[in-house]
């Protein structure tokens, strides 16, 4: 009884076992892999898409997406370094807590209600926010002058007992996700909606409200996320969030978190956001060129989300 | 008399839906106005035939991918793909020569359409995902391919196709058209 459960476990959670496996593989071929050191490099460096995955996470489980948030990651940090030098570093988080708030709220009506689709709305937002980055910034680069000494660094440059602060921030606000996704009202209602929009409506559960607060969500995230970004960096280019959607719906779909919606959860995505570093970071150490990581990664999303759904429905071919 | 009219009316009213159902020709025409009275230099034919040539590009793709939306999935590797096929047919030239080149490039299009179609379909995933996780993968192909460096044409035999014109109009746009119509 016990071996089926196991075996029937370890069909469930494949990427644990190809994850765990890879690991085992890397940190045989190099001494370096599993140290804490690197460990912790590797949080650090995967933190910022992370933050801004467990936000996209809500946006994934009521069945939507969210492509803007590569773009808005690069207004809100452009922002944020701008207004840094200009009205103090509380002062600007502040505006651009603010800014990731109404972007989201804007990505939220268009989408939950006026019930526009999400690819298009978000594709369209992630033009338009690259547009809007230029036009505020005359297309040059924005950066800190004194870096060394504003309070700022804290978010992306310090350690708290050992920990890098980012790391901190990315799993605390991971604990809080997950508690909001799995132990609140607002989080079940979040899976009813990507379960079943229409039941869901029926049962008095607004689909629009419930994607309104998840686009929302989504865009805070992001916020936080630039808060790390422009602190770690200690400047903004025009550029300095491009791509990061895709790597985002790439972890939080290596995690397990379907695109129907309905199901997935904020560990998973953790999970498949650190895979997506450990991956990088193990390449790198076994002497990979630094694009082999790209073509590692499609294989990996291939094979981890084909071995997931043969799992699920018991038949390796559709 | 009375027929005629309202025949005529019926008429007037299946162009009036019709541009009701296609409303993205009334976009076209209002932006084609809006731009003409706001710059002397939109309606020329030599800024049309300009801007026919630059939309070909994307227009060669999108005629693509409308086969792949009405499906009902979703292609988004199109742009590494291009990225690969401009890369192999301009990097080969020197190797094999200037026409197998752009065979080459054409090959290797098709060839990753293929893996993309064969994945979707064998594997019941949403092409979401299997064209998400391709376009990441085919991006680093590129550059493990190209070195990170820009491929230069040396023979410019080559480039001189993309300069035939047929009175204003491109090859470019030709080929465009002539896809869209075969589609």
């Amino acid at each position: 009884m016990t071996s089926i459960n196991l075996i029937s476990g370890l069909k469930k959670n494949g990427l644990l076992v190809a994850f765990a496996m890879f690991l085992g593989a890397v940190a045989l071929s190099t001494d370096s892999f599993l140290s804490i050191g690197n460990i912790l490099d590797i949080l650090r460096q995967v933190s910022i898409t992370g933050m801004i995955a467990i936000g996209t996470t809500f946006v994934v489980i009521t069945g939507r997406l969210d492509l803007s948030v590569g773009s808005m990651l690069t207004l809100l940090t452009v922002l944020l370094v701008d207004q840094h030098n200009q009205v103090g570093p509380l002062l600007a988080i502040f505006l651009t807590l603010a800014a990731a708030v109404g972007l989201g709220a804007f990505n939220g009506l268009l989408v939950g209600y006026l019930k526009l689709n999400a690819l298009i709305v978000t594709l369209a937002m992630l033009s338009f926010l690259q547009g809007l980055t230029l036009l505020y910034s005359g297309g040059s680069n924005v950066n800190i002058p004194n870096a060394q000494t504003t309070w700022f660094r804290f978010f992306g440059r310090s350690d708290l007992l050992g920990i890098p602060v980012p790391v901190l921030l990315f799993l605390g606000v991971g604990a809080i996700a997950a508690f909001v996704l799995t132990r609140t009202v607002f989080g079940r209602q979040v899976y009813a909606v990507g379960g079943n929009e229409t039941a869901s409506n029926f049962s008095g559960v607004s689909s629009a409200q419930t994607v309104f607060w998840a686009y929302i969500l989504s865009a805070l995230a992001t916020g936080f996320a630039a808060i790390i970004l422009g602190s770690r960096v200690m400047g903004a280019q025009n550029t300095i969030g491009q791509g990061y959607e895709l790597t985002v719906l790439a972890g939080i779909i290596l995690g397990g978190t379907s695109m129907l919606g309905g199901g997935g959860s904020i560990w998973r995505t953790v999970l498949g956001i650190a895979m997506l570093g450990f991956i990088q970071n193990g390449l790198l150490l076994m002497g990979f060129p630094y694009y082999v990581q790209w073509l590692v990664t499609w294989v990996v999303i291939i094979i981890a989300v084909w071995v997931d759904l043969a799992g699920k429905r018991g038949r390796f071919l559709a | 008399m009375t027929r005629n009219t309202s025949a005529q009316s019926r008429h007037t009213n299946s162009t009036v839906t019709w541009l009701f159902r296609n409303h993205i020709w009334l976009f076209l025409g209002l932006a084609i106005a809006i731009f003409s009275l706001a710059s002397p230099h939109f309606l020329t034919v030599n800024n049309i035939s300009n801007v026919l040539t630059q939309g070909a590009f994307i227009g060669i793709l999108a005629v693509g991918m409308t086969l792949v939306m009405i499906d009902g999935e979703i292609d988004l590797s199109v742009g590494a793909i291009l990225a690969l096929s401009t890369a192999l047919a301009i990097g080969l030239q020197e190797q094999i020569g200037v026409w197998p080149a752009v065979l080459a490039g054409l090959v290797s299009g098709a060839a990753l359409g293929f893996l993309n179609g064969v994945i979707t379909a064998f594997s019941g995933m949403h092409s979401f995902i299997v064209t998400l996780g391709a376009l990441i993968g085919i991006r680093g192909l590129v550059f493990i391919y190209t070195g990170e460096d820009a491929l230069m044409v040396q023979d410019f035999s080559y480039t001189e196709y993309a300069e035939i014109y047929i009175g204003p109009v491109s090859i470019t746009a030709l080929t465009f058209f002539v896809l869209y119509s075969c589609a």
